[in-house]
């Protein structure tokens, strides 16, 4: 239960004050349980004005942004939220940095200072706060961490764990300031090394280091991607939704790990040392191919425990938020449990994780539909941070073994086209925002599994509420395109393959291949599924077929399907908040039943035949064991 | 944004001030605000005429002002930005220059008007800001062009018949010449500035390579001349001084139509152009001369943009024979998003003769010269797709620099590389690359062309008419010309395009034979109908006719996806699915090649080739028949096999599913209909269904594996089991004989083959089977042959036989999928109830390949 509490701020300044009252039930529903009170002031001020004006309260920070010349930024248009350290915070920092003013801090360190309280581009007042990571970066590129704690019998809300927020949601004109009573200081360790330093998982580290695996969570940066160099790539595009794409800032890198802890190891699994986790690993990792069981090098990917490690980690960092919970945006349908696929650096798997809305569960890793059986992140110990990535710990052995493998053989698995570019997740484009849209366009070579053509014109436009997309995000290109992606591994099994779009009139056509061969003659993008030649009918409109499932069955004799009944659209923009199942613009093409001798990657191409727009939402793949039986999801 | 408002008030101000001015000059003397105008601020100047006159180094443009009639207007009034060339540039002018002029004197009055107005822009511009334009919003940087103060009938030559082009469309005025306009639209001057440069990422070596000079930062360029002395600022607009005399080029269209090296491409332009009367300016030229009693007429091209639609007899041209812009266009403006006159212009990569001749004689052209012989002889609606692929729509586009990335406008790669440009001409629309290549068109050399290159009457023999119809109804050019892919392709010529079964009348009382022919008046497919009888196979007269384009186009689309293999079908194997999942049997190899699809089979037929053509991404056959793909579903060939019966009982005698009250194999039901039952589980794919032998069966029924559906002696019959029995029997029985259908079609085709495949029985359990088959997948069966056998493999590890011995294997069939039930339409000739035949069409089909086994599978 929410407790709304109207306060004022007066403003000695500005010749009116504003007190509003934030945190309408429903409208924003805050993620975090027990949460404070969540009161809000207005003021017409600049961020950097309101700073000036508060003075006794934030006068050394106000010094810090002015000395690092990130006063003026605050004081510009645009959304920024600031969490501000009052005076008393700043002065603690300063002892406890053996200093005594902000004159004995190099420049550079005070810039890192003010950027990691700065997060730009986006407004986060507190009914936005997670229990855990927030999907936002600060300048300085780190993700904060929002929870809250009861303090003197009041609960606070913490940043960082730490850091008490004294007073919320301070409205100013270009965003919010939340005032704290600690400066923020990220940890500056990688994720190697924050995994070395928490003896909570000493019998996994030790794994990690022995089996080499270490080595392949160490990138920070990429530093040879000049962004100037692509600028103009800029040349002012907009996509239909108004945004203009950005080209990217940077391009990091970022990886998870899922770790057991030692407790769970021993206490569970009776599980010591690494000696004695190799052998847990070799009599349960599954192996496609026989002859890896063998393997005896630890350091070699075929190996058990190289296998059994490998499987907890992932290129993608990835915040408990981002797991799922973040792609279960406005615009799906929320009476449907969602799956999101992982790719984990064990050659060719996948972890699925679920979020189940029986039970309200969003961290249901594998979990065995006959069973019930799954991983779950241990809620009071995740989301930690590094510079470089995040980790969790998983209440019970994540294993890629024979119940997982034959499990995640024979499910449906929809990949959201977002989520097969861990670029886009490392460097904070897969991202919600209900009403503001943003896209990005790419620079060849930014995306490691994707390849085009210099006359392509490839972005990607941001989850927005105004699409009808699942998860409410789509890649979208332009002109006579030709790019090929790499899938993620999809597990070995015949398939029946296909590719979802939005049909408009201002797309093109495109021959598609698949593994390199020719998916039929081209695809006409332009013509909506009602046009005869596919031949849709809206469900519920002929008598004769009420639910629509024999139009469906004409559809597929046609090589399509409609849209699936999980998504619409969540604001009212374009296509009438929707049911994809219901709108005539959008589709499935079925690109072909492909059987795919072992578990592995494939290639999607693309390459436009006829001038004009492209779209991709997802791909999926749905072994042929479940088209008799599918729904309409 | 602030900075864009800075720039434009300053330039705006400036522009409003000397509109004020200008204004003020020309209103009543009495106006009190006539004291306004004698305080003209100090930068303003003098007129452009006072200007000129004054500075004593313009006096060729002087007297062209002064004879022209011009003296007011550049004196008092109007706007205008103006380039003008000083005396000594005039002097090197009158050395050398193409209109053969060397004095003032010898300028006739056209030639004054043309440079006086090519240089004037009605309107004022300071150098950098005509990169400026307004297309609703201001395009900052963006543009090279602007509309000049030419006026079209500046010049107006008549042109003598030996001049005018070659084709039909000019005969009429061949022996008496005509008044003809090159273009009526207006003339355009360009520019190159340092913004728009900048804009359009086009580099300095890029302007050198167009313009044959070279600039550093800043300078400003109309055409390749520079502009010396810029942004004089005059009372009525801006003075800028060129370094040479600016005569106006000739466009794209002349350039090439009068460039002795170019005559061949010429020449196949020009079939794409013919004069049309041009009745607004013939009109105009009587008012000012009214001596003047001829017509004007204007040169067109047949362009989807900038030229014209129809002929001259007002008929459409087709949209295969439109060009992709007029090349004679002045105010060429590309067709594209946000694009305008100002943005860009065209460019053309043309061929010198030399380059022509190669590549018709010795290049990737050969075909065209074997087929027609020479240049002049290639059909017409031939040559569109070559000459298409050697027009650019952007000028930006296509500079050196991006030579690299350009594509024609199917996105295939153009490979221009800079060696291969002799010469550049920069005309008023668009650029002239002379090339020592010519750059033909994927069309010729992927395994379409053949087709393309036969659909005409240069030969008597092996026309394609029919099958390029049918590949432009769909998207099946883009498809064959795929270079990434590797295609045999299978050409059926029009003159063998006969016998074709249709599938849907074969169900049918009055089957028929389907004659297919290219309708030259239409120019569209027909199809004639002839009587087909089953049991002979033999065709007897004629029925009737149809020329349903829907109906037409159906079925050749299923012929087409029946003779297109996205392989070679010459590497050993003797069967090879076609991308409509119909196997061909296929053996010998080139022109030797032979090919049966079932139905060919079942005729007892086999389908040669007449010529092979070995193309870029693959081979295409000239047939001398049309492969025909089965017309016998599984159901029918099990139906009607007595050593399938045993199997076929079992298949048949299962009731209702009783969840949704739809049978559990054989279906016949909307969106299943075929030409009799269809299996409920096939799915758009191909299939290999092991058929048991029936003693097999009968020991199966004796080993308790399976239940017959009626008893058998001391065997119990599932239909004479208790009720409470039965469902889980049926259930057992389902399973077991979906064990016997496979995903993909495997034949004993003469390679060896090792592989597991799915079965349609799904495994629900955890137990170890042989194949270690996950529980939820369908179990498996191991495939093993040495190319003259196949033997099985079940997930109890047991072993089956496909029966080679009895010729019972390797049977094709095909599971079609009808829009509707047969019987629901008439007959093909006109005869029985329902809707009219030509309303049937196959929706999709599946296939299957059966094979006698001497076992039964079993996965338990």
């Amino acid at each position: 239960m929410k407790r709304n509490i109207i306060t004022k701020s007066l403003n000695r300044k500005l010749t009116f004050f504003l007190v509003i009252l934030v945190g309408v039930s429903g409208l924003f529903s805050s993620c975090i349980k027990d949460e404070p009170a969540i009161i809000s002031t207005f003021t017409q001020e600049m961020m950097g004005e309101y700073l000036n004006d508060h003075k006794p309260e934030y006068s050394e920070f106000y010094k810090l942004l002015d000395t690092t010349q990130v006063l003026g930024l605050v004081n510009a248009y645009g959304e920024y939220t600031l969490f501000a350290p009052d005076n008393e915070a700043m002065q603690t920092f300063y002892t406890a940095s053996g200093k005594t003013s902000l004159k004995d801090f190099p420049l550079d360190a005070l810039k890192k200072i003010a950027y990691d309280h700065l997060i730009k581009g986006y407004k986060i007042s507190s009914d936005k706060f997670t229990d855990g990571l927030m999907p936002y970066l600060t300048m300085s590129e780190r993700y904060v961490e929002t929870s809250s704690k009861a303090v003197d019998g009041a609960y606070v809300y913490f940043v960082n764990q730490t850091s008490a927020i004294l007073k919320q949601n301070i409205l100013v004109s270009n965003g919010v300031i939340h005032k704290i009573n600690k400066v923020l200081v990220p940890s500056v360790l990688t994720l190697p090394q924050a995994i070395a330093a928490d003896k909570r998982f000493s019998i996994f580290n030790e794994a990690l280091i022995q089996t080499g695996l270490v080595n392949k969570i160490k990138l920070l940066l990429d530093e040879t991607y000049d962004r100037k160099k692509w600028l103009y790539l800029d040349v002012n595009y907009h996509q239909g939704s108004g945004s203009k794409d950005e080209v990217p800032e940077s391009r990091k890198y970022g990886y998870t790990a899922f770790m057991e802890s030692d407790s769970t190891y021993i206490n569970v699994y009776n599980i010591h040392n690494v000696a004695e986790l190799k052998a847990y690993a070799e009599a349960h990792v599954y192996h496609e191919n026989p002859a890896d069981a063998s393997v005896t090098d630890i350091t070699d990917p075929r190996n058990s425990l190289n296998k059994f490690i490998a499987y907890h980690l992932t290129d993608k960092k990835l915040p408990f938020i981002k797991l799922i919970d973040m792609y279960d945006t406005d615009n799906m349908i929320k009476t449907y449990d969602m799956y999101e696929y992982i790719e984990t650096m064990n050659p060719n798997t996948l972890m699925e994780v679920k979020k189940e809305r029986a039970s309200g569960g969003l961290d249901f890793i594998n979990k065995s539909p006959e069973t019930g059986e799954a991983v779950r992140i241990v809620s009071t110990y995740k989301d930690k941070d590094a510079t470089n990535g995040v980790y969790h710990e998983i209440d019970k052995i994540l294993i890629y073994d024979y119940r997982v493998a034959g499990e995640m053989s024979s499910k449906r698995i929809r990949i959201d086209a977002a989520a097969f570019f861990p670029e886009f997740t490392n460097n904070n484009m897969r991202i919600y925002d209900r009403a503001v849209p943003r896209s990005w366009v790419y620079p060849p070579g930014y995306i490691k599994r994707l390849t085009f053509s210099e006359g392509s014109y490839f972005s990607y436009s941001n989850a927005y509420g105004g699409y009808l997309d699942y998860q409410s995000d789509e890649i979208f290109l332009l002109g006579l395109y030709d790019f090929e992606l790499t899938t993620p591994a999809i597990p070995a099994g015949t398939y029946e393959v296909r590719f979802s779009y939005q049909p408009t009139g201002a797309r093109g056509a495109a021959q598609l291949y698949w593994d390199h061969k020719p998916c039929g003659i081209p695809l006409d993008l332009r013509i909506e599924a009602n046009n005869p030649l596919v031949g849709w009918v809206k469900p519920g409109s002929d008598p004769d077929d009420t639910f629509g499932y024999e139009n469906d069955k004409m559809l597929r004799n046609r090589g399509y399907m409609k849209g699936p009944s999980t998504y619409k659209d969540a604001i009212e923009r374009w296509y009438g908040l929707t049911i994809a199942r219901n709108s005539a613009q959008s589709l499935r093409r079925i690109l072909g039943t492909y059987k795919f001798e072992k578990s592995g990657t494939h290639v999607f191409t693309v390459k436009a035949v006829r001038e004009g727009q492209f779209m991709l939402d997802f791909l999926e793949f749905v072994p042929v064991e479940m088209l008799e039986s599918e729904n309409v999801e | 944004m602030k900075k864009y408002f800075k720039r434009s008030l300053n330039y705006y101000s400036k522009l409003i001030v000397g509109f004020l001015i200008g204004s003020f000059l020309l209103a009543s003397c009495s106006n009190p605000i006539d004291e306004l105008a004698n305080h003209e601020p100090v930068w303003l100047g003098a007129s452009i005429y006072d200007y000129l006159k004054t500075d004593g180094h313009f006096n060729n443009y002087v007297r062209l002002i002064e004879d022209l009639k011009y003296t007011e207007v550049l004196s008092k009034t109007g706007s205008k930005t103006l380039f003008v060339a000083n005396d000594s540039a005039f002097n090197e002018f009158y050395k050398s220059n193409e209109w053969g002029v060397s004095s003032y004197d010898q300028l006739t009055l056209s030639q004054k008007k043309l440079i006086l107005n090519y240089g004037m822009i009605n309107d004022a511009y300071l150098v950098e800001m005509l990169s400026n334009y307004n297309a609703g919003v201001l395009k900052e940087g963006a543009g090279m062009r602007k509309v000049t103060a030419v006026s079209v009938l500046d010049s107006l030559p008549f042109v003598t018949g030996s001049n005018l082009p070659k084709s039909s469309y000019w005969d009429y005025y061949r022996g008496k010449g005509m008044y003809l306009l090159q273009d009526n639209t207006l003339w355009t001057t360009m520019y190159f500035t340092q913004k728009h440069l900048d804009q359009a990422q086009i580099t300095n070596n890029d302007f050198s390579f167009i313009t044959g000079t070279t600039r550093v930062n800043k300078d400003a360029h109309i055409f390749g001349i520079k502009v010396i002395k810029r942004d004089i600022t005059c009372k009525n607009g801006y003075l800028n001084v060129l370094d040479k005399v600016l005569i106006p080029p000739v466009n794209m269209a002349q350039y090439i139509s009068h460039n002795p090296k170019m005559t061949v491409f010429s020449k196949i332009l020009d079939r794409f152009c013919a004069p049309f009367f041009d009745e607004a300016n013939t009109l105009l030229n009587k008012q000012t001369n009214v001596l003047f009693n001829d017509s004007i007429f204007v040169k067109k091209y047949f362009a989807k943009i900038g030229g014209s639609l129809k002929y001259p007899n007002a008929l459409n041209v087709n949209a295969d024979l439109l060009l992709p812009f007029d090349p004679g266009w002045n105010s060429y403006t590309r067709n594209s998003v946000g694009a305008a006159l100002e943005s860009d212009m065209a460019a053309m990569f043309v061929p010198n003769d030399e380059a022509m001749n190669t590549f018709l004689n010795s290049g990737s052209g050969k075909v065209l010269k074997d087929r027609f012989g020479s240049w002049d002889d290639i059909p017409t609606e031939v040559l569109p797709l070559f000459i298409k692929r050697h027009m650019r729509n952007s000028l930006v586009e296509s500079v050196p620099s991006r030579f690299y990335k350009m594509v024609d406008e199917d996105n295939s790669s153009l490979p221009v590389k800079q060696e291969d440009i002799v010469k550049v001409f920069l005309g008023s629309n668009g650029v002239v690359f002379e090339t020592n290549k010519a750059y033909p068109p994927d069309d010729y050399s992927s395994v379409y062309g053949p087709v393309l290159l036969s659909a005409n009457d240069a030969s008597q023999t092996l026309k394609t008419k029919i099958w390029k119809w049918a590949i432009t109804q769909k998207d099946f050019r883009l498809y064959l010309n795929s270079m990434v892919s590797r295609y045999s392709f299978f050409v059926p010529t029009d003159e063998y395009f006969t016998n074709y079964i249709d599938p849907i009348a074969y169900s049918k009382d009055v089957p028929a034979a389907l004659k297919y022919w290219y309708n030259t008046k239409s120019a569209s497919v027909n199809a004639t109908v002839y009587k087909y009888d089953k049991a002979t196979g033999t065709v007897g007269d004629s029925l009737s006719l149809i020329t349903n384009v829907t109906f037409i186009s159906n079925r050749l689309e299923d012929l087409l996806n029946m003779h297109i293999v996205v392989d070679g079908v010459e590497t050993g194997k003797n069967f090879y699915l076609t991308k409509g999942n119909v196997a061909l049997k296929v053996s010998g190899s080139g022109e030797n090649l032979e090919i049966q699809g079932g139905g060919n089979i079942a005729l007892n037929q086999t389908v040669k080739v007449t010529k092979a053509y070995t193309q870029s991404n693959g081979t295409t056959y000239f047939i001398d028949k049309p492969i025909q793909s089965p017309l016998q579903s599984v159901f029918k060939v099990l139906s009607q096999t007595p050593e399938f019966k045993s199997f076929f009982d079992l298949m048949s005698g299962f009731p209702l599913d009783p969840l949704n009250k739809l049978p559990i194999i054989f279906v016949n039901k909307s969106n299943y209909y075929g030409i009799d039952y269809n299996i409920k589980f096939f799915n758009t794919f191909n299939y290999t269904v092991y058929v048991p032998t029936n003693a097999a069966i009968q020991k199966a029924f004796v080993d308790g594996i399976i239940k017959p559906w009626d008893s058998q002696g001391p065997i119990v019959g599932i239909n004479d089991l208790p009720v409470s029995e039965q469902a889980a029997e049926i259930v057992k029985l389902e399973r077991f004989l979906r064990y016997h259908f496979q995903d993909n079609s495997v034949f004993i085709d003469g390679k060896a083959v090792q592989n597991e495949y799915q079965s349609a029985t799904m495994k629900l359990d955890d137990a170890t089977s042989n194949f270690g088959t996950f529980k939820n997948k369908y179990y498996k069966i191991g495939v093993n042959g040495n190319g003259t056998n196949l033997t099985l493999t079940t997930e109890t590890n047991k072993s089956a036989r496909v029966m080679t011995e009895t010729g019972l294997y390797n049977i094709m069939t095909r599971d079609f999928v009808f829009n509707n039930k047969p019987s629901s339409f008439k007959n093909i000739d006109g005869t029985g109830a329902g809707t009219d035949f030509s309303y049937s069409s196959i929706y999709t089909s599946s296939t299957a390949v059966i094979h006698q086994i001497d076992e039964v599978l079993n996965f338990k």
